[in-house]
């Protein structure tokens, strides 16, 4: 049903998935630390101030960059592991073959607007090195703002192994309560 | 061009595209074609991190993790059961309260339906209850407790709308518990109709009960007593019971453990607020240019033109509300607050009223067809197609649209504590 030159391809593409997987693995432990971090520095925090009158300067603002970080990875391992939000509800109505289709259509719109997102947040960046912003106590805030093309350009990087897979007849992601 | 875009996002947002991207795709393109540098977008979303109580979103939802993924669920379910276990339909009133007391502490994050749902569903199966009513309980009691604080929709409301987030506590009480009586009797007249047994009322089951759920109990009282007294603030409740939680299901009860446990739990509490918070950025951007478009005003003048009357327009918020909350999610419906605020005020509806009357919309679009958040962590809790759980929930429902009568035209209810405690 699909061409052959693609199965070569697919062969090709097993060292980009595994980069995918190990990009997954690093994303989750990074997910770990940021909360155990989080969770820390804003408990300190509540014991600081209502007990000694006092606060970790640095505290609020390393909190409110890793919620900021936690957001973006989060989302990054969501798609990855196909359980971003969306909606289901005609998708299921259709056959194997046009599904497949409209599957394709969506992963490789997703990787256009992902890419777009990316080349958007690098411009974003450019403009806050150029306006020399701060983020909090001195910090540059392009440091923390980094995390925002790196994950788009990772989104984009996933949609287009979804998008070859998908091409390449693998079964397609389900949605959860199916399998 | 600009309609032809339009359809082609419309058209994937139904087949199933990332909503994220959905709303990324609307905010690019609506920049694009004003002229503005598509960098506008992110500068848009990244203001998300500039939200002071954003934090208390991953911390109370790591809490509620916590609270789903250990026994805690068990227990409180044994608690509630020897509270009102003997009343007829006692067992779906345990559900009800269950579900209203997960869902403020994971604010309908779809948390309530994977902890409590699954637990929930073969006991009231075993019970006697029928299938239908169980699922479509469960399913729109998903977000039942959304009006309760701390809730995190009353919170985000409390950020796009300006209003105080402490007085939306008080004023979400009445009508909480409103919804929660009304559902209580619509389950006690189901449950006698359908011949459920009733369970005996027993003093030493309820002290073991209380005995065994001691150390979560406190957890409400931290939230509302704290920030009721104004001993905390939110951002404070919310690291104090991520904290507490942690250290009761880890080193009290031992239900999960350190290594085993712990990473994967931070790891899918931070996954979903992911998956919550990327949407919400990529709103920001979306609605901002709306605003800026002057929609607010222009939808303003419009509407004068055809109403009048307060009335009038109460009537029409909560269709557009309905529609709305059922088509989009929760984040991108709150978004709209900006939008309706300077409308409403201009009709005269109280911001603290309006928030209520906003956020007890949202608990019915949650788990309204086709798109209820509820929905689809329903059949992928439940294992069934989404269509069944559109029949199951459409009982409930009407319940639900019953009460959101009464708290959009009897403004008391919501308003009425604010007299005694919030200073109004």
């Amino acid at each position: 049903m699909w061409p052959e030159f693609l199965s070569v391809t697919i062969d090709g593409m097993k060292y980009l998935r595994q980069l995918d997987a190990f990009i997954e693995k690093m994303e989750g432990w990074a997910l770990i630390s940021i909360l155990s971090v989080m969770m820390s520095v804003a408990f300190v925090q509540v014991i600081l101030r209502n007990f000694f009158s006092t606060a970790l300067s640095w505290g609020d603002g390393l909190t409110r960059a890793l919620v900021l970080w936690a957001g973006f990875v989060g989302a990054s391992i969501a798609v990855k592991q196909g359980r971003y939000i969306n909606i289901d509800a005609f998708s299921r109505l259709l056959g194997d073959r046009s599904k497949r289709v409209s599957r394709i259509a969506i992963y490789v719109f997703s990787s256009v607007v992902c890419a777009l997102m990316g080349v958007a947040s690098i411009t974003f960046i450019r403009m806050e090195i150029e306006a020399e912003q701060k983020f909090s106590m001195g910090v540059d805030a392009w440091v923390v703002e980094m995390i925002i093309p790196i994950v788009f350009f990772f989104l984009t990087f996933r949609f287009l192994l979804k998008t070859v897979s998908a091409l390449a007849g693998e079964p397609l992601e389900k949605q959860e309560w199916e399998q | 061009m600009g309609t032809v875009t339009a359809i082609v996002i419309i058209a994937l947002a139904l087949l199933g595209a990332p909503l994220f991207v959905v709303f990324c795709a609307a905010a690019l393109a609506l920049f694009y074609f004003a002229g503005t540098d598509m960098s506008a977008v992110v500068v848009e979303m990244y203001r998300i991190s500039t939200i002071p109580l954003l934090i208390t979103i991953p911390l109370f939802t790591f809490a509620g993790f916590l609270l789903a993924e250990s026994k805690a669920s068990l227990r409180i379910v044994r608690f509630s059961r020897a509270l009102v276990g003997w009343m007829p339909g006692g067992l779906a009133i345990v559900a009800l309260i269950v579900c209203a007391f997960f869902t403020a502490f994971t604010g309908a994050s779809g948390v309530t339906i994977i902890a409590v749902g699954g637990l929930m569903l073969p006991v009231l199966a075993a019970d006697g209850y029928k299938e239908k009513f169980s699922i479509g309980l469960l399913t729109t009691s998903g977000s039942l407790g959304l009006l309760f604080p701390p809730s995190l929709p009353i919170i985000i409301y409390g950020l796009v709308s300006g209003t105080s987030i402490d007085q939306l506590f008080i004023a979400g009480l009445l009508p909480g518990l409103f919804i929660v009586i009304l559902l209580s009797v619509y389950s006690m007249i189901t449950a006698e109709r359908s011949g459920v047994k009733r369970t005996e009322f027993s003093w030493r089951e309820l002290g073991l009960a209380t005995r065994e759920f001691a150390w979560e109990l406190p957890l409400p009282v931290v939230v509302i007593g704290g920030i009721y007294s104004g001993f905390f603030t939110a951002t404070e409740a919310a690291a104090i019971t991520a904290f507490y939680a942690f250290i009761v299901e880890v080193f009290i009860h031992r239900d999960l453990h350190l290594t085993r446990d712990i990473p994967r739990v931070m790891r899918e509490s931070m996954i979903l607020v992911g998956a919550i918070l990327i949407i919400l950025g990529a709103v920001l951007g979306f609605t901002n240019y709306v605003v800026d478009a002057q929609v607010p005003i222009l939808a303003l003048d419009f509407i004068k033109q055809y109403m009048s009357s307060k009335v009038v327009f109460l009537i029409l918020l909560n269709i557009v509300l309905l529609i709305g909350g059922a088509l989009l999610d929760m984040l991108s419906a709150l978004m709209l607050v900006p939008l309706v605020l300077p409308i409403a005020k201009e009709f005269g509806v109280d911001p603290i009223h309006l928030g209520i009357i906003y956020l007890a919309n949202l608990e019915i679009g949650y788990s309204s067809p086709p798109a209820g958040l509820n929905l689809f962590i329903g059949s992928f809790r439940f294992k069934r197609p989404i269509i069944s759980l559109y029949w199951a929930s459409l009982p409930f429902l009407s319940f639900y649209v019953i009460a959101l009568g009464v708290i959009t035209y009897w403004p008391d209810l919501s308003l009425f504590l604010l007299r005694y405690f919030g200073g109004k």
